[in-house]
């Protein structure tokens, strides 16, 4: 029971550890405001500036979840045709790669060539990022379909699409869920990059224009607002996907 | 039929007959090709060489009405045993037009298999919440629901405790006895194969060949006692012999 409560509050813990080293080394090094700002400026800052804070952040939230809910329909139907076929996996893994590796900071100037500044660059950025690790967990999860399942239902006269439906999407399901926790994160870095280098909104914004403000504080609360939003996204799909694939976690019970 | 996978070749010039309703067994060293002979005979793989002809019709692709079991009990762990047990009517013909329909009927006829094999009041238990022996049992089940004329077992008693292996002989042996189905056995438990099997059949190292056939003479429905008489200890013995030749050979 006891080592149960230590475990649920080690994460607050280190936490709270780590915001007080934070301040101490600012107080006790006397380090100048504008080179790195205590916790307790950067708080107070985000204190003063908390309209706009809230508004930019809801706005990068909107083109997060735009950007990855096509990833998500774009990455599982995709996933799902890799899995299904050798040769579209052949065809189509290499441009993948290719396209995964291109930083995407790079890509940006060119959607707003094509779609200038606003929301879809950088919702289109959010989606170009994310929906790689999920058509990867989810042709994955197609790809370890136990053999001998596939024997049983084929000698029940089962087709493609019956050993697809009634083994390969179920079982691929908790890899598809595991890739969201991590697509989610990706897509917020995604709209942040996309903001910084063109927009009008947002938080990456907001913290390019308090860097040429010289507002260093507020730079470093723009920060620590998108830390706090990138946990809480993660918890979220994180939870859901705990609940949606039950059966695989159960020995972390 | 051969199978060839390589060097040295699977399988050469094997072959069997079996009649409808004959308990046929499988035995012979590791690696020699038993299961891919299965998988040949219930149409999973192609013979290079040779056919499989069931009821006068040569087979080209998988049976359809086969029931399997292997070692590993393979069950879907997102459905719960009685769900898992359901499979088979969903996808096999004649059932999987009727799914449905049925459901309530097939629900009860598979609470009653379940309850045949000494499974009651797992049905909503998921597979991972059982045993290793009482999966096996349920996999039984799964092979059995949809009434399959054919039933390919695969070492299905392999990964069990001595205790749990007898008592799902005897579940097999009160289920062949009650309805007759061809069963095709793979094994490399000799008293297993000579326990339950009209006819034991003995493969050679790779490339496997039958080298040996055994009719077993004893009356059915046999009891476990029979094991230690002493014919029945001749008949394992002999058997053993053989593979212990096709070993070194």
């Amino acid at each position: 029971m006891q080592k149960r409560t230590l475990e649920r509050l080690a994460p607050w813990f280190v936490t709270v550890v780590m915001f007080l080293l934070w301040e101490i080394i600012c107080r006790l090094g006397s380090i100048p405001e504008y080179f790195l700002p205590a916790p307790t400026v950067i708080f107070d800052a985000m204190l003063t500036f908390h309209e706009a804070l809230i508004e930019d952040s809801l706005y990068t939230l909107l083109s997060t979840s735009i950007g990855f809910g096509i990833a998500v329909v774009f990455g599982l139907l995709l996933g799902l045709m890799i899995g299904w076929s050798k040769t579209i996996y052949r065809g189509l893994y290499p441009v993948m790669v290719g396209f995964n590796s291109v930083p995407k900071v790079a890509v940006v100037p060119i959607l707003v060539l094509w779609f200038g500044i606003g929301i879809v660059p950088a919702v289109l950025t959010a989606f170009l990022i994310s929906f790689f690790p999920i058509v990867v967990n989810v042709a994955t999860g197609l790809a370890t379909t136990e053999p001998e399942l596939e024997d049983v239902l084929r000698s029940l006269g089962a087709s493609k699409l019956d050993i697809m439906l009634k083994v390969g999407i179920p079982g691929a399901m908790p890899f598809f869920f595991g890739s969201l926790k991590v697509a989610i994160t990706l897509a917020f870095v995604g709209a942040v990059v996309s903001e910084t280098v063109a927009s009008n909104h947002g938080v990456g914004h907001l913290m390019l224009s308090a860097q040429a403000n010289f507002e260093v504080p507020l730079v470093f609360a723009g920060l620590l607002v998108l830390a706090f939003e990138g946990i809480v996204m993660y918890a979220i799909f994180a939870a859901i996907e705990q609940r949606t694939a039950k059966w695989a976690y159960r020995s972390h019970k | 039929m051969s199978y060839d996978l390589g060097d040295p070749p699977v399988l050469e010039d094997t072959s069997l007959q079996m009649s409808e309703g004959e308990f046929v067994a499988l035995v012979g060293p590791s690696g020699c090709g038993k299961s891919t002979f299965m998988k040949l005979m219930s149409g999973l793989l192609k013979a290079d060489q040779g056919s499989v002809v069931v009821a006068d019709k040569e087979v080209n692709r998988p049976l359809g009405n086969v029931g399997m079991a292997f070692q590993n009990s393979v069950m879907l762990p997102w459905r719960t045993t009685l769900n898992n047990l359901l499979l088979p009517l969903e996808i096999a013909r004649p059932h999987r037009k009727a799914f449905r329909k049925k459901r309530e009927a097939h629900v009860n006829k598979a609470i009653d298999l379940l309850s045949s094999v000494g499974l009651k009041g797992v049905a909503e238990k998921y597979p991972w919440e059982l045993s290793g022996g009482m999966r096996q049992r349920a996999s039984l089940c799964r092979a059995l629901i949809h009434e399959p004329e054919v039933l390919m077992l695969d070492e299905p008693f392999g990964a069990l405790d001595a205790f749990t292996r007898e008592e799902l002989w005897c579940v097999l042996r009160d289920l062949w006895q009650e309805r007759k189905f061809t069963v095709l056995l793979v094994t490399h438990d000799l008293i297993e194969s000579a326990f339950l099997a009209d006819r034991v059949l003995v493969m050679s190292n790779r490339p496997g060949r039958v080298i040996m056939e055994l009719k077993i003479p004893f009356e059915r429905p046999r009891n476990l006692d029979i094991r230690f008489e002493k014919e029945f200890v001749d008949i394992v013995h002999q058997l053993r012999d053989q593979i212990r030749t096709a070993r070194e050979a």
